[in-house]
Protein backbone atom coordinates (compact mmCIF):
# COMPACT_ATOMS: atom_id res chain seq x y z
CA UNK A 1 0.00 0.00 0.00
CA UNK A 2 1.42 3.74 -0.73
CA UNK A 3 2.31 5.71 1.63
CA UNK A 4 -0.80 8.07 0.77
CA UNK A 5 -3.16 5.29 1.47
CA UNK A 6 -1.64 4.54 4.51
CA UNK A 7 -1.57 8.09 5.65
CA UNK A 8 -5.53 8.59 4.95
CA UNK A 9 -6.50 5.38 6.24
CA UNK A 10 -4.62 6.33 9.96
CA UNK A 11 -6.30 9.73 10.03
CA UNK A 12 -9.89 8.28 9.05
CA UNK A 13 -9.34 5.67 11.84
CA UNK A 14 -7.17 7.83 14.86
CA UNK A 15 -8.33 11.13 13.69
CA UNK A 16 -6.03 13.91 14.80
CA UNK A 17 -3.26 11.62 16.72
CA UNK A 18 -2.83 10.04 13.31
CA UNK A 19 -1.66 13.63 11.90
CA UNK A 20 0.27 14.22 15.34
CA UNK A 21 2.50 10.95 15.24
CA UNK A 22 2.79 11.46 11.20
CA UNK A 23 4.01 14.62 11.42
CA UNK A 24 6.09 14.25 14.30
CA UNK A 25 7.87 11.18 12.92
CA UNK A 26 8.67 13.21 9.54
CA UNK A 27 9.88 16.38 11.37
CA UNK A 28 12.72 14.26 13.34
CA UNK A 29 13.33 13.25 9.24
CA UNK A 30 11.27 10.53 8.02
CA UNK A 31 10.15 10.52 4.43
CA UNK A 32 6.32 10.38 4.82
CA UNK A 33 3.79 12.80 2.91
CA UNK A 34 2.61 15.04 5.62
CA UNK A 35 2.41 18.28 3.49
CA UNK A 36 -0.45 16.27 1.60
CA UNK A 37 -1.35 14.64 4.70
CA UNK A 38 -2.31 18.35 5.91
CA UNK A 39 -3.98 18.92 2.58
CA UNK A 40 -6.12 15.71 3.10
CA UNK A 41 -6.96 16.96 6.41
CA UNK A 42 -8.12 20.22 5.39
CA UNK A 43 -10.61 18.53 2.82
CA UNK A 44 -11.62 16.15 5.84
CA UNK A 45 -12.63 19.30 7.66
CA UNK A 46 -14.77 20.17 5.02
CA UNK A 47 -16.31 17.29 4.87
CA UNK A 48 -17.34 17.14 8.36
CA UNK A 49 -14.92 13.67 9.09
CA UNK A 50 -12.95 15.66 11.50
CA UNK A 51 -12.87 19.07 13.52
CA UNK A 52 -10.60 21.82 12.71
CA UNK A 53 -9.15 22.80 15.58
CA UNK A 54 -7.35 18.90 16.62
CA UNK A 55 -6.27 18.83 13.29
CA UNK A 56 -4.45 22.14 13.75
CA UNK A 57 -3.14 21.43 17.35
CA UNK A 58 -2.08 18.12 16.29
CA UNK A 59 -0.14 19.11 13.21
CA UNK A 60 1.64 22.30 15.05
CA UNK A 61 2.10 20.64 17.94
CA UNK A 62 3.64 17.07 16.34
CA UNK A 63 5.79 19.27 13.76
CA UNK A 64 7.40 21.51 16.84
CA UNK A 65 7.74 18.61 19.04
CA UNK A 66 9.60 17.02 16.22
CA UNK A 67 11.89 19.98 15.35
CA UNK A 68 13.26 20.50 18.90
CA UNK A 69 13.92 16.50 18.94
CA UNK A 70 15.96 16.61 16.04
CA UNK A 71 17.63 20.33 17.05
CA UNK A 72 18.35 18.06 20.75
CA UNK A 73 19.95 14.73 18.61
CA UNK A 74 22.13 17.54 16.80
CA UNK A 75 23.04 19.11 20.17
CA UNK A 76 23.95 16.32 22.06
CA UNK A 77 25.29 14.04 19.85
CA UNK A 78 26.25 16.12 16.74
CA UNK A 79 28.62 18.03 18.59
CA UNK A 80 31.24 14.96 19.18
CA UNK A 81 30.51 13.83 15.87
CA UNK A 82 31.45 17.49 13.84
CA UNK A 83 34.84 18.03 16.27
CA UNK A 84 35.46 14.51 14.94
CA UNK A 85 35.04 14.67 11.46
CA UNK A 86 36.60 18.37 11.98
CA UNK A 87 40.13 16.64 13.01
CA UNK A 88 40.28 14.08 11.36
CA UNK A 89 39.36 15.82 7.29
CA UNK A 90 40.95 18.84 8.74
CA UNK A 91 37.78 20.92 8.05
CA UNK A 92 37.69 22.84 10.83
CA UNK A 93 37.25 25.95 8.81
CA UNK A 94 34.58 24.85 7.31
CA UNK A 95 33.02 23.91 10.18
CA UNK A 96 33.50 27.52 11.09
CA UNK A 97 32.45 29.09 8.53
CA UNK A 98 28.90 26.66 8.92
CA UNK A 99 28.61 27.71 12.60
CA UNK A 100 29.13 31.54 11.42
CA UNK A 101 26.47 31.10 8.37
CA UNK A 102 23.98 29.36 10.88
CA UNK A 103 24.19 32.29 13.52
CA UNK A 104 24.11 35.10 10.80
CA UNK A 105 21.22 33.12 8.05
CA UNK A 106 19.86 30.60 10.93
CA UNK A 107 16.43 32.54 11.74
CA UNK A 108 15.59 32.57 8.11
CA UNK A 109 16.68 29.24 7.31
CA UNK A 110 14.64 27.85 9.73
CA UNK A 111 11.57 29.65 9.11
CA UNK A 112 11.53 29.15 5.70
CA UNK A 113 12.82 25.62 5.86
CA UNK A 114 9.18 25.23 7.90
CA UNK A 115 6.81 25.98 5.12
CA UNK A 116 8.80 26.52 1.98
CA UNK A 117 11.45 23.99 1.62
CA UNK A 118 9.80 21.39 4.06
CA UNK A 119 12.42 19.14 2.83
CA UNK A 120 15.29 20.68 4.30
CA UNK A 121 13.65 20.97 7.78
CA UNK A 122 15.14 17.83 9.52
CA UNK A 123 18.73 18.66 8.40
CA UNK A 124 17.82 22.14 9.35
CA UNK A 125 17.00 21.29 13.20
CA UNK A 126 20.17 18.96 13.37
CA UNK A 127 22.38 21.83 12.06
CA UNK A 128 20.85 24.06 14.50
CA UNK A 129 21.65 21.75 17.36
CA UNK A 130 25.34 21.16 16.12
CA UNK A 131 26.27 24.69 15.63
CA UNK A 132 24.94 25.78 19.02
CA UNK A 133 22.09 27.69 17.37
CA UNK A 134 20.56 29.87 20.19
CA UNK A 135 17.38 27.76 21.69
CA UNK A 136 15.09 30.11 22.24
CA UNK A 137 15.93 31.72 18.77
CA UNK A 138 15.58 28.53 17.77
CA UNK A 139 12.04 28.08 18.79
CA UNK A 140 10.42 31.28 18.12
CA UNK A 141 10.90 30.75 14.05
CA UNK A 142 9.96 27.06 14.28
CA UNK A 143 6.80 27.79 16.12
CA UNK A 144 6.19 30.76 13.32
CA UNK A 145 7.34 28.44 10.53
CA UNK A 146 4.93 25.48 11.47
CA UNK A 147 2.23 27.57 12.73
CA UNK A 148 2.29 29.00 8.39
CA UNK A 149 2.75 25.49 7.24
CA UNK A 150 0.24 24.08 8.91
CA UNK A 151 -2.62 26.71 8.68
CA UNK A 152 -1.49 27.05 5.02
CA UNK A 153 -2.03 23.55 3.99
CA UNK A 154 -5.02 22.90 5.79
CA UNK A 155 -6.71 26.08 4.52
CA UNK A 156 -5.93 24.73 0.89
CA UNK A 157 -7.07 21.31 1.85
CA UNK A 158 -10.47 23.10 2.56
CA UNK A 159 -10.19 25.30 -0.12
CA UNK A 160 -10.18 23.00 -2.60
CA UNK A 161 -11.61 19.87 -0.39
CA UNK A 162 -12.80 17.54 -3.62
CA UNK A 163 -9.45 17.93 -5.95
CA UNK A 164 -7.26 16.48 -3.29
CA UNK A 165 -5.17 14.54 -6.08
CA UNK A 166 -4.74 17.85 -8.47
CA UNK A 167 -3.66 19.64 -5.68
CA UNK A 168 -1.38 17.29 -4.53
CA UNK A 169 0.08 17.04 -7.87
CA UNK A 170 0.37 21.23 -8.13
CA UNK A 171 1.66 21.29 -4.81
CA UNK A 172 4.50 18.59 -5.74
CA UNK A 173 5.57 20.38 -8.55
CA UNK A 174 5.86 24.05 -6.96
CA UNK A 175 7.35 22.19 -4.13
CA UNK A 176 10.55 22.00 -7.37
CA UNK A 177 9.75 25.56 -8.18
CA UNK A 178 10.25 26.59 -4.78
CA UNK A 179 13.86 24.63 -4.97
CA UNK A 180 14.68 26.22 -8.05
CA UNK A 181 14.07 29.85 -6.99
CA UNK A 182 16.39 29.11 -3.94
CA UNK A 183 18.95 27.81 -6.01
CA UNK A 184 18.96 29.98 -8.51
CA UNK A 185 19.04 33.58 -5.75
CA UNK A 186 22.20 31.21 -4.10
CA UNK A 187 24.12 30.88 -7.70
CA UNK A 188 22.84 34.20 -8.89
CA UNK A 189 24.59 36.36 -5.55
CA UNK A 190 27.66 34.24 -5.73
CA UNK A 191 28.14 34.57 -9.97
CA UNK A 192 27.51 38.37 -8.68
CA UNK A 193 29.86 38.21 -5.98
CA UNK A 194 32.58 36.51 -8.23
CA UNK A 195 32.12 39.60 -11.38
CA UNK A 196 32.30 41.89 -9.15
CA UNK A 197 35.56 40.79 -7.36
CA UNK A 198 36.94 40.31 -11.39
CA UNK A 199 35.72 44.13 -11.58
CA UNK A 200 37.80 45.46 -8.61
CA UNK A 201 40.99 43.09 -9.68
CA UNK B 1 52.61 31.14 -10.95
CA UNK B 2 50.02 31.24 -7.96
CA UNK B 3 47.97 34.26 -9.97
CA UNK B 4 48.49 32.43 -13.27
CA UNK B 5 46.84 29.48 -11.62
CA UNK B 6 43.82 30.88 -9.95
CA UNK B 7 42.52 33.09 -13.25
CA UNK B 8 41.62 29.61 -15.64
CA UNK B 9 40.19 28.11 -12.56
CA UNK B 10 38.25 31.32 -11.12
CA UNK B 11 36.81 31.38 -14.97
CA UNK B 12 35.81 28.05 -14.82
CA UNK B 13 34.00 28.05 -11.39
CA UNK B 14 32.10 31.17 -13.39
CA UNK B 15 31.14 28.88 -16.65
CA UNK B 16 29.87 25.73 -13.93
CA UNK B 17 27.67 28.37 -12.06
CA UNK B 18 26.71 29.61 -15.16
CA UNK B 19 25.41 26.52 -16.28
CA UNK B 20 24.11 25.18 -13.08
CA UNK B 21 21.74 28.55 -13.15
CA UNK B 22 20.84 27.82 -16.54
CA UNK B 23 19.66 24.35 -15.54
CA UNK B 24 18.03 25.45 -12.30
CA UNK B 25 16.08 27.85 -14.33
CA UNK B 26 14.98 25.53 -16.74
CA UNK B 27 13.47 23.35 -13.65
CA UNK B 28 11.75 26.39 -11.97
CA UNK B 29 10.07 26.97 -15.25
CA UNK B 30 9.71 23.24 -16.22
CA UNK B 31 7.86 22.61 -12.95
CA UNK B 32 6.07 26.09 -12.67
CA UNK B 33 4.32 25.62 -16.02
CA UNK B 34 3.29 21.83 -14.93
CA UNK B 35 1.90 23.19 -11.69
CA UNK B 36 0.01 26.24 -13.43
CA UNK B 37 -1.10 24.01 -16.22
CA UNK B 38 -2.17 21.13 -14.04
CA UNK B 39 -4.38 24.01 -11.72
CA UNK B 40 -5.84 25.64 -15.11
CA UNK B 41 -6.80 22.75 -16.68
CA UNK B 42 -7.97 20.64 -13.98
CA UNK B 43 -10.87 18.40 -14.79
CA UNK B 44 -13.73 18.67 -12.88
CA UNK B 45 -13.90 14.78 -11.83
CA UNK B 46 -10.56 13.45 -10.19
CA UNK B 47 -9.72 10.19 -11.41
CA UNK B 48 -10.16 7.96 -8.91
CA UNK B 49 -6.91 6.52 -6.82
CA UNK B 50 -6.33 3.67 -4.87
CA UNK B 51 -5.99 5.91 -1.84
CA UNK B 52 -9.38 7.68 -2.17
CA UNK B 53 -12.43 6.25 0.10
CA UNK B 54 -15.67 6.07 -0.57
CA UNK B 55 -17.21 9.30 1.64
CA UNK B 56 -14.24 11.20 -0.61
CA UNK B 57 -15.32 10.32 -3.35
CA UNK B 58 -18.75 10.80 -3.15
CA UNK B 59 -17.94 14.38 -1.73
CA UNK B 60 -15.39 14.95 -4.84
CA UNK B 61 -18.24 13.51 -7.51
CA UNK B 62 -20.79 15.21 -5.69
CA UNK B 63 -22.20 12.00 -5.21
CA UNK B 64 -24.67 10.99 -1.92
CA UNK B 65 -22.42 8.35 -0.90
CA UNK B 66 -24.48 5.53 0.58
CA UNK B 67 -24.97 5.18 -4.10
CA UNK B 68 -21.29 4.01 -3.74
CA UNK B 69 -21.29 2.50 -0.73
CA UNK B 70 -23.94 -0.15 -3.11
CA UNK B 71 -21.88 -0.12 -5.78
CA UNK B 72 -19.16 -2.09 -4.35
CA UNK B 73 -21.50 -4.26 -2.08
CA UNK B 74 -20.87 -2.65 1.53
CA UNK B 75 -23.58 -1.32 4.12
CA UNK B 76 -24.22 2.39 4.29
CA UNK B 77 -24.09 1.74 8.18
CA UNK B 78 -22.67 4.50 10.55
CA UNK B 79 -19.83 4.76 11.14
CA UNK B 80 -19.02 5.19 7.21
CA UNK B 81 -16.13 2.62 6.14
CA UNK B 82 -13.09 5.21 5.45
CA UNK B 83 -11.15 2.49 3.97
CA UNK B 84 -8.91 3.44 0.98
CA UNK B 85 -10.25 1.66 -1.98
CA UNK B 86 -7.18 -0.05 -2.00
CA UNK B 87 -8.55 -2.15 0.72
CA UNK B 88 -11.92 -1.98 0.40
CA UNK B 89 -10.72 -4.12 -3.05
CA UNK B 90 -8.67 -6.23 -1.23
CA UNK B 91 -11.33 -7.64 1.01
CA UNK B 92 -13.93 -8.27 -1.60
CA UNK B 93 -11.59 -9.49 -3.49
CA UNK B 94 -11.89 -7.51 -6.53
CA UNK B 95 -8.74 -5.61 -8.32
CA UNK B 96 -8.20 -2.08 -7.85
CA UNK B 97 -9.30 -1.23 -11.42
CA UNK B 98 -12.66 -3.60 -11.08
CA UNK B 99 -13.69 -1.60 -7.37
CA UNK B 100 -13.02 1.71 -9.91
CA UNK B 101 -15.14 0.58 -12.31
CA UNK B 102 -18.39 -0.28 -10.08
CA UNK B 103 -17.77 2.97 -8.55
CA UNK B 104 -17.77 4.90 -11.88
CA UNK B 105 -20.80 2.89 -13.03
CA UNK B 106 -22.73 3.93 -9.81
CA UNK B 107 -21.50 7.61 -10.42
CA UNK B 108 -22.94 7.36 -14.14
CA UNK B 109 -25.70 5.82 -13.84
CA UNK B 110 -26.64 8.91 -10.84
CA UNK B 111 -25.70 11.23 -12.89
CA UNK B 112 -27.92 10.19 -15.71
CA UNK B 113 -30.95 10.27 -14.06
CA UNK B 114 -29.94 13.71 -12.25
CA UNK B 115 -28.96 15.45 -15.31
CA UNK B 116 -25.01 16.99 -16.46
CA UNK B 117 -23.26 18.00 -13.52
CA UNK B 118 -22.86 20.68 -11.51
CA UNK B 119 -20.99 22.14 -8.20
CA UNK B 120 -22.69 21.89 -5.22
CA UNK B 121 -24.02 25.25 -3.55
CA UNK B 122 -21.85 26.99 -1.87
CA UNK B 123 -21.95 26.69 2.54
CA UNK B 124 -23.61 29.53 2.39
CA UNK B 125 -26.98 29.59 4.48
CA UNK B 126 -29.81 29.83 2.39
CA UNK B 127 -31.53 33.04 1.55
CA UNK B 128 -35.50 32.97 1.61
CA UNK B 129 -35.84 33.90 -1.70
CA UNK B 130 -33.85 31.00 -3.25
CA UNK B 131 -34.74 27.82 -2.00
CA UNK B 132 -31.38 25.20 -2.07
CA UNK B 133 -31.06 21.33 -1.77
CA UNK B 134 -29.33 19.87 0.81
CA UNK B 135 -27.08 17.33 -0.01
CA UNK B 136 -27.82 13.61 1.53
CA UNK B 137 -25.25 12.53 4.35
Amino acid sequence: MDLQAVLLDAMATYGAFAIFTAILLSSIGLPLPTSFLLVAAGSFVTQGEIDFWPVMIAGMTGAILGDHIGYGVGRIGGQTLVQRIGQRFKAEALILQAEKTMHRWGGVGIFFSRWLLTAAGPYVNLTSGFTRYHLLHFSIWDILGEIVWVTLYVQVGRLFSDQLATISDALGDLTWVVLGVAIIGVIGYKLIQSFRQNGTK
Amino acid sequence: MRLTMERPSKRRQQIILLVCLLLALFITLFFGTRAFRRFRDRPTDEPIREWMNIPYIAHSYHIPPHLLFQAVGLPDTPPPDKRPILKIAKALGLSVAEATNLLEAAIAQERASKGPPGKPPPPTAPSATTPVATPAN
